[in-house]
């Protein structure tokens, strides 16, 4: 009975087979090594070399206490090394050390089977880590390796070259790929069904406190903070203030929000006075961020942001953030309007903005009560410190250690320093005067992508300014480092450097050669479409695409959609490879004699398979003795051209067949 | 369940009839999904649940990938029959309690290889082979003979996983086919001689012998060594030498001699008896009732004596 048999269990493997699981084990574990302990590489060492040795007939297959102790070392080995929380990386090192271990239990097909199926597994396990184009295509030759390896099971020959054993599977995975891309279009996508542990990596970026030496180390990162795509123009390059984080609370060292602007982050969210105390004017810009994970709330945007996709929330000193820490890539959507008034509707947060230290920088407190009686009105005291800024100061990355009282050594001694100085520097001296003041920090600029005119902005584009409360006028922004150095905000942190200060900072691959930057740029833009279309793709983007195809997403469109694409696409397949495999050429005498078969087949006569040409010719004539002159000789030339090898027999028996029209 | 079974199989039956000559197409290839199919399905689930569960496209995508590999793959594994052509090899013999082969020729009707080919028959061993492009490719399959006569090869189911195992494709091929079952080798005390024994010998014609006795006209096939060169070079056409000698000993199997009361058993004397004379090298000739099969020696004698005793008695099939 057909249903009964199967792959009997106890059919061994191939030496052929075992190598290539083997191999295809290297590559398949490769990736998880980022995660995971580096020790699991030498248990595999291990366990396939006594594979290998079981293979020869040289050693045993490991009996079960011997399997047991095994299971006990690695188990107490992932212990050790990772502690007994259930993390992302135990998780992988877990699944990882089973598929090694079970290789000592490889014995048969189906065993081999399972092990390949487990493969997989772990391959769609490394697209957690990594997830970028060039990882997809590293999973692709994966599956493709696993797929010969599979197929070595159901073929019986072996000794192909690596190429016409990988050719085929090329192909096959190759004509999977239309119907996988329908699937991932149409697919509805649902919700974690639960919680899952996620890959914890430290992240550099802004970190909810600023204290001296936290934006030296982030300018030393080439790594990327978040993405941008502008709908229209790009704004000129010195109103790009990323916003991110308002410090309202200073401790004599270290700036940080203040208990009100924490508990202030997620309230009255949804209620139509939010942002009430925003007067939106002029100029409008619309622009999608792809921020990159930071485990942080903030994110960014630029000053004031009007309406903003559903994830966000709004902040009362008018910053965007996230619901829950970031910890995997998102986008949103912003509108920001850039001419804006920003009021306050709470007497105390003026009040808050004016908190000072109890004590320290006794300089600089004396000089801003003289110099705001000097000058009598708020903007003219600004103007006045700018211009003390613009004359003694000096931008430096490496400025010289301060004293105890951080601002006064600043201000009035070394005079050397960069954003953080100068906008801790201001903010305390404008409230030492007595104006509500505090420091905003965020990213500044941003490069530009000439391919797809989109803005990565770095970690090293971090950036500190502050903002001044005006009577009128709202809450003003000022740049006390655009002061110092306008170079910075008009062309990026690496021109307003000198030159030794400028190998501090991180320079992205290349960005010296005009030609490999032009590369990296194509390549940064194909990652932007990559995260954009592929990585980012949800229910929402699903949603919209669909309704660009169909018009109206109702389930009978999709079910059309599916049924005659892939239906399409499965049939056009099924016809291409058949049409295109060639058939099997009969040679020319089988041709020429099936010719005659066919002018002959009116008269009643066909050919019996163990007829010989002959034989059936001269079955015919006993039949129909009208035929046997040219039939005699159409046999005569046939055979003496068959079998007597003469050409000249042929040219004459085409002919003669040409001739040959027999009428019943 | 068991009678969908049924109906099916009358149905297959129906759509591939008995026939000399056997050509895969596409209404007599079969294609399901194996056990092993079903678990990949579970793999590809638990692959989008993880996909899921981490909000990963890439993961989702190589589930969907995954799914649509085992929808062309159910295309690769109907091709990897398509166009297969069998036909039966020169027929065999065998003896009953002996395994009888069966010699099938398998050829490809397209250009390319197919892999994986397992020929199962009821209670025998699969033969696995791949067929490679414009090769003709001979499988030999083993049946158990249980008795004398022309033994019909039954259907043959033709499988395979190719190319991951996922599909199984099927296809049942019912060829004309058969073998000859000789009768079991039996040996009796005395071997069943019947009259005409103990003449004092006759001068036969041999290839070799000791004496010359003229010459015959040159028969096609004969050996080269017979042939009378001498008088070929002189222009006076093929001849052969032929020569006699005196066979001093031959013997008559006789069915009437046979100390047996069952037909079947008087059949497998008879045949150790030929396998006797015809090993000795001694010349014998064989009776039965309504069949006399003259003197003779050789394999061909040999042959042509056992086939008499196998289809003794059988009737003439309607093939």
């Amino acid at each position: 009975m057909i249903f009964s048999k199967r792959l009997s269990a106890d059919e061994p493997i191939s030496r052929t087979s075992l190598a290539w699981l083997l191999v295809v084990q290297i590559f398949i574990l490769a990736p998880h090594f980022v995660t995971v302990p580096a020790w699991i590489a030498l248990v595999w060492i291990m366990v396939a070399v006594w594979r290998w040795r079981i293979f020869q007939g040289a050693w045993n297959y490991p009996n079960s206490i011997k399997k047991v102790v095994l299971v006990v070392i690695c188990c107490i080995g992932l212990l050790l090394s990772l502690g007994a929380t259930f993390r992302f990386e135990s998780m992988v090192s877990l699944l990882m050390v089973g598929f090694i271990l079970k290789l000592l239990e490889l014995r048969n097909k189906k065993d081999f089977v399972l092990l390949i199926f487990i493969a997989f597994f772990i391959l769609a396990a490394q697209f957690i880590e990594f997830n970028h184009v060039a990882a997809v295509l590293y999973g692709f030759g994966c599956a493709v390796l696993l797929c010969t390896t599979l197929m070595q099971l159901y073929k019986n020959t072996y000794r192909y070259s690596l190429w016409r054993n990988l050719r085929p599977n090329i192909l096959i995975l190759l004509q999977a790929i239309p119907l996988m891309l329908l699937l991932f279009v149409v697919v509805p996508r649902i919700g974690s069904f639960w919680a899952v542990p996620t890959p914890q990596h430290a992240k550099t970026g802004l970190s909810d406190s600023m204290s001296p030496g936290d934006f030296t180390e982030l300018m030393q990162s080439d790594e990327l903070a978040f993405r941008v795509s502008f709908s229209n123009a790009i704004p000129a390059r010195e109103k790009l203030y990323w916003r991110s984080l308002v410090f309202s609370f200073f401790d004599g060292r270290r700036w940080t929000q203040n208990r009100q602007q924490k508990a202030d982050n997620f309230l009255n969210q949804g209620t139509p006075d939010i942002k009430s105390h925003v007067e939106y004017k002029d100029n409008r810009v619309e622009y999608d961020i792809i921020a990159e994970a930071s485990s942080q709330l903030w994110l960014y945007s630029l000053a004031a942001p009007q309406s903003w996709s559903g994830n966000l929330a709004f902040a009362r000193d008018m910053r965007l953030q996230a619901f829950s820490p970031v910890v995997e890539r998102i986008n949103y959507h912003v509108t920001s309007v850039l001419d804006y008034q920003l009021n306050e509707t709470r007497p105390e947060e003026l009040e808050q903005n004016l908190q000072l230290p109890k004590e320290g920088n006794p300089k600089t407190r004396d000089y801003a009560k003289a110099w705001l009686a000097e000058t009598g009105s708020p903007e003219k005291l600004i103007e006045k410190l700018f211009g003390y800024y613009r004359q003694a100061f000096f931008y430096t990355l490496r400025p010289p250690a301060l004293g105890v009282d951080v601002v006064d050594d600043f201000l009035w001694n070394s005079r050397q320093g960069f954003c953080e100085h100068f906008s801790s520097s201001f903010v305390f001296f404008i409230r030492a005067a007595g104006i509500p003041a505090r420091v905003v920090a965020g990213y500044q600029g941003g490069d530009l992508n000439s391919v797809d005119n989109s803005l990565s902005v770095r970690q090293r584009d971090a950036h500190a300014w502050a903002e001044v409360w005006l009577e009128g006028r709202g809450w003003v922004m000022f740049d006390p480092t655009a002061a110092v150095a306008p170079e910075r905000v008009q062309d990026g942190i690496e021109q307003s450097l000198s030159a030794t200060d400028r190998q501090l900072l991180a320079k992205p691959f290349g960005s010296s050669f005009k030609l490999l930057r032009r590369i990296n740029e194509q390549w940064e833009a194909l990652n932007l479409k990559w995260i954009q279309w592929v990585l980012n793709y949800d229910s929402g983007m699903q949603a919209s695409l669909l309704e660009r195809l169909l018009g109206d997403v109702s389930p009978m469109r999709v079910a059309m959609l599916v049924v005659l694409t892939g239906g399409g696409f499965a049939v056009s397949l099924f016809v291409v490879l058949l049409l295109r495999t060639p058939q099997q050429k009969l040679p020319e005498s089988s041709l020429l004699y099936l010719e005659l078969c066919r002018k002959l087949k009116p008269f009643g006569v066909n050919p019996l398979i163990s007829e010989t040409p002959r034989a059936f010719v001269r079955r015919t004539i006993t039949a129909n003795p009208e035929l046997a002159d040219p039939l005699g000789y159409i046999i005569d030339l046939y055979e003496e051209w068959v079998y007597g090898s003469n050409e000249a027999a042929k040219a004459r028996l085409i002919v003669a067949l040409g001739k040959f029209k027999p009428v019943t | 369940m068991l009678q969908l079974k049924q109906y099916f199989q009358r149905w297959a039956a129906k759509r591939a009839p008995r026939a000399e000559q056997i050509v895969l197409k596409h209404h007599t290839i079969y294609v399901f999904p194996g056990r092993q199919g079903v678990a990949f399905l579970v793999l590809i689930l638990l692959v989008w649940i993880l996909g899921t569960n981490y909000q990963n496209n890439l993961i989702l995508g190589l589930s969907f990938f995954l799914a649509s590999l085992m929808l062309v793959s159910v295309i690769h594994a109907f091709k990897n029959l398509l166009g297969l052509r069998f036909t039966p090899a020169a027929s065999l013999y065998s003896a009953v309690g002996e395994m009888a082969p069966f010699d099938i020729d398998i050829s490809s009707g397209y250009q390319t290889d197919h892999h994986g080919l397992r020929l199962e028959l009821d209670d025998s061993e699969p033969v696995c082979i791949d067929i490679i492009a414009g090769k003709v490719t001979q499988a030999r399959l083993i049946l158990h003979a249980p008795r004398r006569g022309w033994l019909k090869l039954p259907r043959i189911v033709l499988k395979s996983y190719f190319p991951f195992g996922l599909i199984r494709a099927w296809a049942y091929i019912d060829l004309q086919h058969r073998t000859l079952i000789f009768p079991q080798p039996i040996a009796s005390e005395q071997p069943p001689l019947g009259a005409g024994q103990g003449d004092e010998g006759i001068y036969v014609s041999t290839q070799r012998g000791d004496e010359f006795q003229g010459f015959q006209i040159y028969q096609p096939g004969s050996p080269l060594s017979q042939i009378a060169w001498k008088q070929y070079a002189r222009g006076a056409g093929l001849h052969l030498k032929d020569y006699r000698a005196l066979q001093s000993e031959h013997y008559w199997l006789d069915w009437d001699a046979v100390n047996a009361h069952d037909t079947e058993l008087a059949l497998s004397h008879l045949s150790y008896w030929v396998n006797y004379f015809a090993d000795n090298n001694l010349e014998f000739g064989l009776r039965l009732p309504g069949f006399t099969l003259g003197l003779g020696m050789g394999d061909v004698h040999r042959l042509n004596a056992l086939t008499a005793l196998a289809l003794f008695g059988w009737v003439k099939e309607d093939e």
